[in-house]
């Protein structure tokens, strides 16, 4: 593996930021660890940027990383704001002591591909939060790393400006080969864009994989549950609720996710609507069923708080004993 | 009705005084309970016609040693303001009192203990001994300002510059020094003005040799000519007033930078 975390632990003043995090990333590949805010994500990014030093644990970099670095572009950007986007996008060359010329015309080709050229002499307040992002994103591949380290680079993006950013730093990201490690609390976003995910929860890495293999099976409710709205259904509900097959054969409850639940008005079902929330292509159906508050996508528009509904269960989640 | 009173206000203790100044140096009495001086006369413009060659020299003097007070405030503070801003140890606070006394103390506790210390090393009668003691009586001003830009914007910009490749020489100069730019000039500007104005420590330390327009205005501000002393109040006003102007003008590409992040 081109790039491999190995047990890596972290504290502050006694608290634990992260807790033995291993994982691997090959070359080329792009690698999003996903958690909620404080969960560890900046500072794993820190460690690996070498701005701070782990407490144990170790990164090895199959690329000298003192002489191609890894490149953190930082959730605010933190462009340079005294500079204009050109002085900042060559701050990286000209600590390298390059040519004057050839700092201008690596600049100009990075500030060209990225969209920029026309902003050259712009100081960063007189951009968008989007030209900022690209402007932090070209002053780190300008100094060419070994690994780009992007820290919630949709965090300060409209919705709709997310997906696009996604499809953005994807198609840079393949164009130059880039191994590339992003942290972001945007599921969405983090499943389209990248090979991998890794899902960071109280400092430790609970599940690592393929996007569609963590969001099928995460392994734990605690996972599921930070991936989407997910119900822990015990044992003595599975027959109600049609759960069956050998996954529930032996399991005390099983995890459901709200899209795998099927809603019918029946006057004769077991579940009761308690709430109906509109949420646009669908509403948001949360219900009773004996004890258990259960949560579906509904497309219903007859449907009632106080109705009484069936419910089916599509698939559910293996919760592995934890809960 | 507001900016009525505000501007009776400003020209209450701004303008007036200064009107004050320029009457008194036009005229040659002005005694109660007259309105208005009895004579006008040039008599101190021509003194200054006169004495310009030594006027200008005192001047040059000392706007020169409190430039240099105001830089080697920042040499001698940068450091100390990064780690009051940026760390948290036991005893920081007893630490930053401390630090603060000399602007505490009257400047006469420190400056006569400093005058024998400083015949010993040979700085007395000196510009560089004057230039130390200026520093050291004023550099309290050029700390807390420059912990307060410090704090002002966070540690990001420092990480970043040396993510990618900065020296620490490099990050200090092409990007915290910018940013501290506005606090640099805050506390400079007092560093300044406690220099440019210092009578007794310009004194005592220079011993004379070295020469202060505090110096030069003094014995006229005790004499009974009020107006050569008005005039040369005024011209001692000039320096800083186009200081001000310049560094107004400098700091206006920071009214855009002011709206960066942090």
């Amino acid at each position: 593996m081109f790039l491999e975390i190995a047990s890596l632990s972290k504290a502050y003043q006694g608290r634990t930021v992260l807790h033995r995090v291993s994982f691997a990333v090959a070359e080329g590949e792009l690698v999003s660890i996903i958690g909620p805010s404080g969960s560890g994500k900046t500072t794993l990014l820190k460690l690996i940027a070498g701005l701070e030093a782990p407490d144990e644990g170790r990164i090895d970099c199959r690329a000298d990383l003192r002489q191609d670095p890894a490149i953190l572009v930082f959730q605010d950007y933190v462009l340079f704001p005294t500079m204009t986007v050109f002085d900042n996008v060559a701050f990286g060359l000209r600590a390298r002591r390059m040519a004057r010329q050839d700092v201008a015309e690596r600049v100009m080709a990075m500030l060209t591909y990225f969209g920029l050229a026309e902003l050259a002499r712009r100081l960063p307040a007189q951009l968008s939060s989007g030209q900022q992002q690209r402007v932090a994103l070209a002053r780190a591949m300008v100094v060419g790393p070994a690994v780009l380290l992007l820290d919630e680079p949709f965090a300060n993006l409209d919705r709709n400006l997310k997906g696009a950013t996604a499809e953005f730093i994807r198609s840079f990201q393949q164009e130059y080969r880039i191994t590339t490690l992003c942290v972001t609390h945007d599921l969405q976003e983090a499943m389209m864009m990248s090979d991998r995910i890794g899902v960071l929860l109280d400092g430790s890495l609970r599940r690592y994989d393929r996007p569609a293999a963590v969001y099928r099976h995460p392994g734990s409710v605690a996972v599921a549950s930070f991936l989407g709205e997910v119900a822990v259904v015990p044992r003595r509900l599975f027959t109600v609720l049609g759960i069956a097959g050998e996954a529930a054969g032996v399991a005390e409850a099983v995890g459901v996710r709200a899209e795998d639940v099927d809603v019918r008005r029946d006057p004769e079902g077991a579940a009761v609507v308690e709430e109906l929330l509109f949420a646009g292509p669908f509403s948001l159906c949360r219900m009773a069923i004996d004890g258990l508050r259960l949560c579906a996508y509904s497309e219903d528009e007859m449907l009632r708080r106080g109705d009484r509904v069936r419910v089916t269960i599509r698939s559910f989640i293996g919760v592995e004993g934890e809960r | 009705m507001r900016w009525a009173l505000l501007l009776l206000a400003l020209a209450t203790f701004f303008a007036l005084p200064l009107a004050l100044l320029l009457v008194n140096a036009l005229s040659s009495s002005w005694a109660f309970p007259d309105l208005l001086p009895a004579a006008w006369d040039g008599r101190a413009l021509r003194f200054l016609w006169r004495h310009g060659d030594d006027i200008a020299r005192a001047l040059l003097s000392s706007t020169l040693y409190s430039l240099a007070a105001v830089l080697l405030t920042l040499l001698m503070t940068i450091l100390p303001a990064k780690l009051f801003a940026r760390h948290d140890f036991s005893g920081k606070r007893l630490l930053e009192g401390l630090l603060l006394l000399p602007a505490l103390l009257p400047p006469m506790v420190f400056a006569l203990g400093a005058h024998v210390v400083f015949l010993r090393l040979g700085l007395a009668d000196t510009a560089p001994g004057v230039v130390l003691i200026l520093a050291v009586v004023s550099y309290p001003y050029m700390l807390r300002a420059l912990t307060a830009g410090y704090q002002a914007y966070g540690e990001n910009f420092a990480q970043c510059a040396i993510n990618l490749g900065a020296s620490p020489l490099r990050v200090l100069l092409t990007v915290e020094l910018p940013l501290l730019l506005p606090s640099l000039v805050a506390g400079g500007t007092i560093v300044f003005l406690v220099a440019f104005s210092d009578y007794f420590l310009v004194f005592l330390i220079g011993g004379g040799s070295v020469p202060a327009y505090s110096g030069y205005i003094f014995p006229l501000l005790n004499s009974s000519d009020r107006s050569v002393a008005s005039l040369l109040t005024l011209v001692f006003l000039v320096v800083p007033l186009v200081f001000f102007v310049v560094i107004d003008r400098g700091l206006a590409r920071y009214k855009l930078v002011g709206r960066a992040e942090g």
